[in-house]
C-alpha cells in the first residue's frame, strides 16, 4: 500500500516537475540571450517582443514556424528512434541533405506530372536515399565496428563538398548565375494550405511520421527489440532478439527520416537544390530528442519551440539588428541548461520519495 | 621533389591544430572524460586570440586570450559534467552549438563596428623560426623541421613533454589512474576531483591553441564555423592513437598530412574538382576508423560519471 502511494505520487509530480524543470531552462537561456541582445547594442525588451511578433498573430510567421517544424521532426525523430536503440546517428545533416538532392534529381527528370504521382515518389526516393545513406555508417559499425559517432559526423562534411560540387556542376542551372539546380516543376511542389503564408502539406508528413514511430516503438515486437537492444544489449541477446537484425532497422528507419525531412524541405520549401539546404536542421534534431526525452509528445513540443526560435531570431535581426547566430546561443544554451535540470528533477524525485519514507 | 618538399612542410603546419585538440582532449580521455567540446573551444580560441591580436597587434597577447577563453570554457564543462554527472556527449555538443554562436555573433558585432560590414583581416604577425639556413636546405626533413613557426614547434614540444610525463612521472601515472579506476585512486589519496577538474580545464585552453594557430598563422581571419571538424578529427585521432600518447601523436601529423595532400591537390591542376580534395581528410578519418576494427578502447572509466555520494 505504502509502495502503491508513493508510486502515485511520483506519478502526479513527475510532468510537473519535468515541464517546470524545462520552463526554468527556456527562462534561463532567454536570460543568457538578453545579455548577448545588450551587447549588440539592442534594447533586449524591444527585441524579445519582436521575436514573439515573429510568429503570433501573424499568419505568414506562423507558416514559418511550421514549415520549420516539419523538418525538425524529421530529424529528431531520427537522432530520438536510433539513440534509443543504441545507435548514435550524428549524420542527419548528411542524409538531409541527400534526401532533398535524390528528390530534386527525381522531380526534375519526372517534369510534370500528376500532383499525386508528382509528389509522392520524390518523397518515396529522397527516404530511401537517406536511409542508403545512413546504412554506408551502419554497415561499417556492422562489419568493421566502426564508431558511428564519428564516421556519420565526417559523413556530413564529405556529403557538404559533394553538394556544393553537384550544384555547381552537373545540376547547375544553365539558365542561372547562382550555384543552385532549376525549380523542380510545379506538379512536385507541395501544395500550399494556407493562403498569406508559406505553410505546407509536409507538416502532414511529418505529424504522420511522429505516429507512425510511436507506434511501432510502442506497440509492435520490432520497435520492442529495437528499445530493448538500447537499453540492455545483454538482455535483449539472453531474450533472443536478432540485434544485428534489428539495428539494421534502425539504422534504415533512422536515415529515412532524415531523408524524408530533407524531401520535404526541398518540395515544400526550397524548390530548388542548393549548398547548405541542411541548415543545421540535423543538428537541431539532437537538442530536439534531447529536451524532449526522446517521447513523441515532447520532441512535437521542443520542435515548436526550436521552430519559434529560428523564426524569432529571424524577426529580431530585422527589428533590431540582433545577428542572427544568437539563434545558436539560445539552442546551445537550452541543451546544456534541460540537461543539467535532468540532474535537479532526479534530486527533487529523490527528496519525494525519501519525505514519504519517513511518512 | 619540390611537391614532396611542399607537401610534408605543410603537413606539418597543418598538424599543428590537430595537435593542440589532439593533446587537450587525449588529457581529458585520460583522466575519464570525454571533451566532446573541443569543436567549440577551438573556435573560441580562434576568435578571440584573433580579436585580441588584432586590436593589439601582438601575437603573445593574442594566444593568451585564446587560452584564457579556452581554460574558462574547459571550465565549464568540467563543471557541468563532473558536478552533474550527466551525458558527456550531450554537453559537449550543447556547448559547440553554444560556442559556434557566441563566437558567430561577437564575429558579426566586430566586423559591423570595425570592419564597415566586410570580415576584419589583420597582417601577418607570426612568420616561420628558420633556425638555421644551413640545415632549412637540407632536402625533404630540412624544411619539414626546421622551417616552422614558433606554434608549430610550441604544439610538438607540448605533446611530447606531456607524452613524457604521463608516463614516467607519479602525477602521469595517478592522472591515468583517474581514469581507470577513480574508486580505487581516490582510496589511494588521490583527488580525483582535482585532477579531473585542472585537467579537463587545461584540456580547453590547449584545444583553444589549436583554434588560434589557425587564425593567427594561417589565414589572419576569423571566419563563421571556421575549425570545419577539425576537433572531431583529433577524436579519431585519439581512438587511432589508441589513447597513447605518443600514438595519438603520430595520429595527428597523419591527419596534417592528410590535410595537406587535400591542399596541394587544390593548389597544382590535377584536374580534380577542388571539392573532392578538401573531402580528402574526412575520407580518410572514416577509413582509419574502419582498420580500428573496435580493437582498441579508452581508458576503463571514461565518460563514467563519478560522485562524491557514491
Amino acid at each position: 500500500m505504502q509502495k502503491h502511494s508513493l508510486k502515485n505520487t511520483l506519478r502526479k509530480h513527475d510532468s510537473i516537475i519535468v515541464l517546470s524543470m524545462i520552463l526554468i531552462a527556456v527562462l534561463f537561456a532567454m536570460l543568457v540571450g538578453a545579455i548577448a541582445i545588450v551587447i549588440s547594442g539592442a534594447n533586449p525588451v524591444k527585441a524579445y517582443m519582436e521575436f514573439f511578433h515573429g510568429f503570433i498573430g501573424n499568419t505568414y510567421g506562423m507558416g514559418e514556424l511550421i514549415n520549420k517544424f516539419t523538418p525538425l521532426v524529421c530529424c529528431a525523430l531520427s537522432f530520438g528512434i536510433a539513440t534509443k536503440s543504441g545507435f548514435m546517428n550524428l549524420g542527419a545533416e548528411g542524409q538531409f541533405a541527400i534526401g532533398a538532392l535524390v528528390s530534386c534529381v527525381v522531380a526534375l527528370n519526372m517534369g510534370e506530372t500528376t500532383p499525386i504521382l508528382g509528389i509522392l515518389i520524390p518523397i518515396l526516393a529522397g527516404t530511401i536515399a537517406g536511409a542508403l545513406v545512413s546504412a554506408v555508417a551502419g554497415l561499417m559499425k556492422i562489419f568493421f565496428k566502426a564508431n558511428e559517432l564519428l564516421t556519420t559526423l565526417m559523413m556530413n562534411y564529405v556529403i557538404d563538398y559533394f553538394i556544393s560540387w553537384v550544384v555547381a556542376e552537373p545540376l547547375k542551372n544553365p539558365a542561372g548565375n547562382m550555384e543552385q539546380s532549376a525549380a523542380i516543376p510545379a506538379s512536385s511542389k507541395l501544395p500550399i494550405l494556407l493562403p498569406g503564408s508559406r505553410l505546407h502539406l509536409g507538416v502532414f508528413f511529418a505529424i504522420a511520421a511522429l505516429i507512425l514511430i510511436w507506434f511501432l516503438q510502442q506497440r509492435t515486437t520490432t520497435g520492442f527489440e529495437m528499445r530493448l537492444s538500447g537499453l540492455n544489449a545483454k538482455c535483449a541477446r539472453y531474450a533472443g532478439v536478432n540485434q544485428t537484425k534489428s539495428l539494421l532497422y534502425v539504422i534504415l528507419i533512422s536515415g529515412a527520416l532524415a531523408g524524408l525531412g530533407g524531401s520535404l524541405e526541398l518540395l515544400g520549401n526550397q524548390y530548388k537544390m542548393m549548398s547548405g539546404i541542411s541548415n543545421a536542421f540535423g543538428f537541431d534534431g539532437i537538442g530536439i530528442a534531447v529536451m524532449g526525452r526522446y517521447t513523441p509528445l515532447g520532441i512535437f513540443l521542443s520542435s515548436l519551440l526550436f521552430g519559434a526560435l529560428r523564426v524569432g531570431t529571424q524577426s529580431m535581426q530585422r527589428g533590431s539588428n540582433v545577428p542572427v547566430p544568437i539563434l545558436y546561443i539560445l539552442q546551445g544554451t537550452i541543451i546544456i541548461a534541460v540537461i543539467v535540470s535532468a540532474y535537479f528533477a532526479t534530486k527533487i524525485r529523490e527528496s519525494l520519495v525519501e519525505r514519504s519514507g519517513e511518512r | 621533389m619540390n611537391i614532396l618538399n611542399a607537401t610534408l612542410s605543410s603537413a606539418l603546419r597543418m598538424a599543428t591544430p590537430f595537435l593542440f585538440a589532439g593533446l587537450g582532449g587525449l588529457m581529458a580521455q585520460q583522466v575519464g572524460v570525454y571533451n566532446f567540446a573541443l569543436e567549440g573551444q577551438m573556435l573560441c580560441g580562434a576568435f578571440f586570440g584573433f580579436l585580441v591580436a588584432y586590436l593589439t597587434k601582438s601575437l603573445l597577447l593574442g594566444a593568451l586570450a585564446a587560452i584564457i577563453s579556452g581554460l574558462l570554457m574547459g571550465w565549464l564543462l568540467a563543471f557541468i559534467c563532473i558536478r552533474f554527472g550527466v551525458s558527456q556527449m550531450v554537453v559537449g555538443l550543447g556547448m559547440n552549438t553554444l560556442l559556434s554562436g557566441v563566437t558567430a555573433f561577437c564575429s558579426r558585432l566586430v566586423n559591423q563596428s570595425l570592419g564597415q560590414g566586410g570580415s576584419i583581416m589583420m597582417e601577418k604577425l607570426l612568420s616561420n623560426v628558420t633556425l638555421n639556413t644551413n640545415l632549412t636546405s637540407i632536402p625533404v626533413i630540412g624544411p619539414l623541421i626546421f622551417d616552422q613557426n614558433i606554434m608549430t614547434y610550441t604544439a610538438v614540444i607540448l605533446f611530447l613533454a606531456y607524452a613524457w610525463w604521463v608516463k614516467r612521472t607519479p602525477q602521469g601515472l595517478a592522472l591515468r589512474a583517474v581514469g581507470e579506476h577513480p574508486h580505487a585512486s581516490q582510496t589511494a589519496g588521490i583527488n580525483v576531483f582535482r585532477y579531473r577538474y585542472l585537467t579537463m580545464t587545461l584540456s580547453g585552453g590547449i584545444a583553444a591553441l589549436g583554434g588560434a594557430f589557425m587564425t593567427l598563422s594561417q589565414v589572419y581571419r576569423f571566419a563563421e564555423d571556421m575549425t570545419g571538424g577539425r576537433g572531431w578529427i583529433a577524436i579519431a585521432a585519439i581512438a587511432l592513437g589508441r589513447w597513447d600518447a605518443v600514438g595519438t601523436f603520430f595520429a595527428c601529423l597523419f591527419f596534417g598530412l592528410a590535410s595537406s595532400i587535400s591542399n596541394q591537390l587544390q593548389v597544382f591542376n590535377t584536374g580534380i574538382p577542388s571539392q573532392f580534395a578538401m573531402m580528402v581528410p574526412y575520407i580518410m578519418t572514416i577509413l582509419t576508423l574502419l582498420t580500428l576494427r573496435g580493437s582498441s578502447h579508452g581508458p576503463a572509466a571514461l565518460a563514467k560519471p563519478f560522485m562524491k555520494n557514491r
